[in-house]
């Protein structure tokens, strides 16, 4: 039983997370399975009905490919009454050798959930290569959905002030590695910043080994931040850099753009990165051999390696509060440099009939969380919001991007109506000045129409636009003025005496069915104790036939009579005193009866009395008068009387 | 077992539940109650507050169980503005009708317009246990029990009759787990309504003291329509428990117990 009820709670505890998982799907796709070597196959992670931020997963070691992630794109659409979002994440897979290969399954952790994509196969010819693509410079996104084609160009970088140039703040200065011809140094670009500003953590791994770089083996500690994984380029730049008199060859490995969600001090745990290395540190002169063959060109992958973890220390952050002086009344906690483009898709349109304004924020700085431009309360103007879309790329060393916001306007009234100026305020960094942007004002012609207004079928299950009740004043509920049902009681009332009725029954009823269960069970065992015990109620029930026969007067009747009497004591007294019914004889049982009475007890005299007159009625001459019977029945009730006392 | 051995048991104990079955007292409204029961309504529209209570007030006498009298009567001690009394008329209301909304939600907007306010410190599962035990009328509570406990007896009765060994499986486990459940809930609602007694105070302010005379001295005070437990008597004294652990002796007059 414990397991059964087990089972159920285990499942319904179970059931719980997979109704919610039903809503969650992560499926991956490739735009191409038949490639030449170093060709670049672009594969997409597409996560649908998720909340919140998901950090881009982080792909494994595929054999025979370079993998590098290129950004990522999010969507909120709304088709057919139902709300979905979905964001995308974009990776290029580029093979160095040719076959056959299956990629995958590809693990996705959303929130506490891990997805598996189905596994992908694909073909490598090795004939002759094909020159690779590459991207361009800052234009890594791709999309599977492309954007509208006057936005499909990532935007021209911002105007950057020269106080805008990184400075490297590397992760604990007086920090000394294990070994210092392998270690990592794990650093931001800035060590103050505004809350929300973003800031570059980059693992630069130093080497003086034939090293291969294996990813992390423990994920970075950084609570408090909304985290973008960095695109990273195809081929991770190197560099011979000096350090304290020594040559050693340095890789950015990984970098993550971070932007603090509130004000405080924060301690980075970076993590710890594993990397395999050929043991003998190369010397000086040899070294642009070194440079040629290491690293992640993937020679030496036979050779005897040595696996070493890298954890660098942890780095400390200030993130200042954002300044409350010049802070705009619509500002929404965005903090970047943006521009702001609207455009409508119509300028007439019939009354109660919608157009859509779509509103561009382009920029630098956290583009996730950058919230649509307030609309105020119109008049003759209805306002949905419609379709968010984002999509996120890099711009130089800074995550920039670009949200598209639609918003439906629907006029109730013909004339000429206008959809004011949005604005839109943020926060620069780099000025540490707030700037507001706005929207042009619309003028739309609305003409007249008969149309009723209807809520556009895809707006009207977005529960958000709905107005929300609101208890203006509390008090007590109002009195029942109906008098309550009395049959339900009645029937609860008749029940609950009925069964309290029958459980007292059946109680009793079970308690004697056991007891005469058990008795059965001991008289099964001894048959002497069962005579015994039975004697008295067999004797009685046959008493009773007597007593109807004594009332009988005819002369015929008594013989019988004595014969009935003599039958029931005898059987009585074998039962008592365990003889066979069917073997026992008069002198026998007169023996038995001596010993248990004595010669001189009157019961013991009687009881050969009450034998002779039954002999005498049997087999006499039929002169024994009736009112012997009562003497006889007498002396038989009698003897039972004293054998139930008799203890042997 | 014989039953022919048992015809006469059978036969009483057949007859003592027939009379069980028919004893059970009527609760049917009288023309002459439903007519005082709307005549009451339409003075509590009226505003005509007293009256109605009287009205009520009646008609609890011929239905001292019905929850909707005490409903009723409690939103007009609230209208009058006698939040102890009305707290004590939701609570007795809630004591026949425990899962009703609407008694719930005026007890707790009521209490929530009290002057005094005892923070609740027992322990989780005690305030737990109160809450389910809650939920359910001792009838209720008892009828499930008598449920189970029905059931078990008949699958005796079904092994007696037949010389059939009843499988020892999970269905009987089961049942028998939940006759154990309903049964300790049973006990446990019948020592929360016998042993400790629930009451409302009853007055604008009540001196608690550390022994039941005058000359004992004040541990606290309590107001109107706070609920306390009563655990003990002694003469016109009771002595109580408060949820945030306090406790002491207070006079008998300053209280009302919830169970009628």
């Amino acid at each position: 039983m414990i397991k059964k009820v087990g089972f159920i709670l285990v499942s319904f505890f179970l059931f719980i997370p997979q109704m919610r998982a039903d809503d969650l799907r992560v499926t991956s796709s490739l735009d191409k399975r038949n490639v030449q070597v170093d060709e670049e196959i672009h594969l997409t992670l597409r996560v649908t009905g998720a909340q919140g931020n998901i950090q881009a997963p982080r792909l494994p070691a595929f054999k025979g490919f370079d993998t590098y992630y290129t950004g990522r794109a999010s969507r909120i659409t709304f088709v057919n009454n139902v709300s979905s979002s979905s964001v995308e994440f974009s990776y290029v897979l580029v093979p160095h050798s040719a076959g056959q290969f299956t990629l995958g399954p590809i693990e996705v952790a959303v929130g506490a959930q891990v997805f598996r994509t189905d596994p992908v196969e694909i073909e490598v010819a090795g004939g002759t290569q094909k020159k690779v693509t590459r991207p361009p410079a800052g234009a890594i996104q791709q999309p599977s959905q492309p954007p509208p084609s006057s936005l499909q160009q990532p935007p021209p970088p911002l105007p950057t002030p020269p106080s805008s140039v990184p400075t490297r703040q590397e992760s604990a200065p007086g920090y000394k590695p294990e070994d210092d011809n392998i270690y990592v140094k794990a650093w931001l670009d800035k060590l103050t910043v505004y809350q929300n500003e973003q800031i570059l953590l980059t693992y630069s791994l130093y080497t003086r080994y034939d090293t291969r770089y294996e990813g992390f083996l423990e994920e970075p500690e950084m609570s408090g931040f909304w985290i973008e994984e960095f695109p990273m380029e195809r081929e991770i730049a190197r560099e011979t850099v000096r350090v304290d008199g020594k040559r050693y060859v340095k890789a950015d490995v990984r970098k993550i753009a971070l932007f603090p969600t509130a004000a405080a001090e924060y301690t980075i745990r970076p993590g710890v990165l594993k990397a395999s290395i050929r043991q003998d540190p190369q010397s000086d002169s040899v070294f642009d051999e070194f440079f040629n063959d290491s690293f992640f060109s993937g020679s030496g992958f036979f050779s005897r390696r040595e696996n070493r973890l890298l954890k660098p220390p942890p780095i400390l952050l200030v993130v200042k509060p954002l300044p409350e002086e010049g802070k705009p009344a619509n500002f929404q906690g965005s903090v970047g440099t943006f521009r702001m483009s609207a455009t409508l898709d119509k300028k007439t349109v019939k009354q109660n009939e919608p157009v859509t304004m779509k509103l561009v924020l382009e920029g630098e700085g956290n583009i996730e969380t950058l919230k649509q431009p307030e609309v105020p309360e119109l008049e003759h103007l209805k306002v949905y919001e419609a379709d968010t879309s984002s999509q996120l790329f890099k711009t130089g060393t800074v995550i920039g991007g670009r949200k598209t916001f639609e918003i439906v306007f629907i006029p109730t009234q013909s004339g000429s109506v206008a959809i004011p100026k949005l604005f839109f305020s943020f926060f620069d960094p780099r000025q540490a000045k707030y700037q507001t942007l706005f929207t042009p004002a619309f003028p739309v012609l609305v003409e007249p129409s008969d149309q009723p207004f209807e809520l556009p079928q895809s707006l009207s299950q977005q529960e958000i636009f709905k107005k929300e009740i609101q208890v203006e004043k509390q008090d007590i509920r109002y009195i029942r003025e109906k008098l309550p049902d009395e049959d339900s009681k009645k029937i609860l009332g008749w029940l609950y005496r009925g069964l309290t009725g029958a459980d007292i029954f059946l109680t009793l009823f079970v308690f004697f069915g056991l007891l005469q269960k058990r008795q059965e069970k001991i008289f099964s065992r001894d048959s002497a104790l069962k005579r015994r015990k039975l004697a008295k109620s067999q004797a009685e029930s046959r008493i009773r036939h007597l007593r109807s026969l004594t009332k009988s007067h005819h002369l015929q009747d008594v013989a019988p009579y004595f014969e009935e009497v003599d039958k029931t004591l005898t059987q009585y007294l074998s039962d008592k005193l365990n003889l066979s019914a069917y073997g026992v004889t008069r002198s026998s049982l007169e023996r038995e009866l001596e010993s248990i009475f004595g010669q001189e007890d009157p019961l013991y005299q009687n009881i050969l009395e009450l034998y002779h007159l039954c002999d005498e009625s049997r087999f006499g001459k039929g002169d024994v008068p009736a009112s012997k019977k009562h003497e006889a029945l007498k002396i038989l009730k009698h003897t039972i009387s004293r054998m139930e006392k008799v203890r042997r | 077992m014989k039953i022919r051995n048992h015809k006469s048991l059978v036969l009483g104990y057949s007859l003592l539940a027939g009379l069980l079955f028919l004893a059970c007292p009527a609760w049917s409204w009288t023309s002459s109650e439903a007519a005082k029961f709307q005549e009451a309504g339409k003075e509590y529209r009226a505003g005509q507050f007293d009256k109605a209570i009287s009205f009520y007030q009646e008609l609890l006498k011929a239905h001292p169980r019905e929850a909707v009298l005490f409903y009723n009567l409690g939103n007009s001690h609230f209208r009058k503005g006698k939040l102890g009394e009305a707290i004590l008329s939701y609570e007795r209301a809630r004591f026949y009708e425990p899962r009703d909304k609407d008694i719930d939600f005026n007890l707790h907007y009521a209490r929530g317009l009290l002057e005094y306010r005892v923070e609740d410190k027992r322990n989780w599962y005690i305030r737990a246990g109160e809450q389910v035990l809650e939920k359910f009328t001792e009838e209720e509570v008892d009828l499930l029990g008598l449920g189970c406990y029905f059931l078990f007896l008949m699958g005796w009765l079904f092994c007696l009759f037949f010389r059939q060994r009843m499988p020892w499986g999970w269905k009987r486990k089961t049942l028998l787990l939940v006759s154990a459940v309903f049964l300790f809930l049973s006990i446990a609602k019948d020592v929360e309504i016998r042993v400790i007694r629930d009451a409302i105070v009853m007055t604008k302010e009540a001196e608690v003291r550390y022994g039941p005379s005058e000359s004992d001295q004040i541990a606290f005070r309590v107001g109107e329509g706070i609920k306390v437990y009563v655990v003990d008597y002694r003469e016109d004294w009771s002595r109580v428990l408060l949820v945030n652990g306090e406790g002491g002796w207070m006079r008998n007059r300053y209280l009302a117990e919830v169970r009628v």
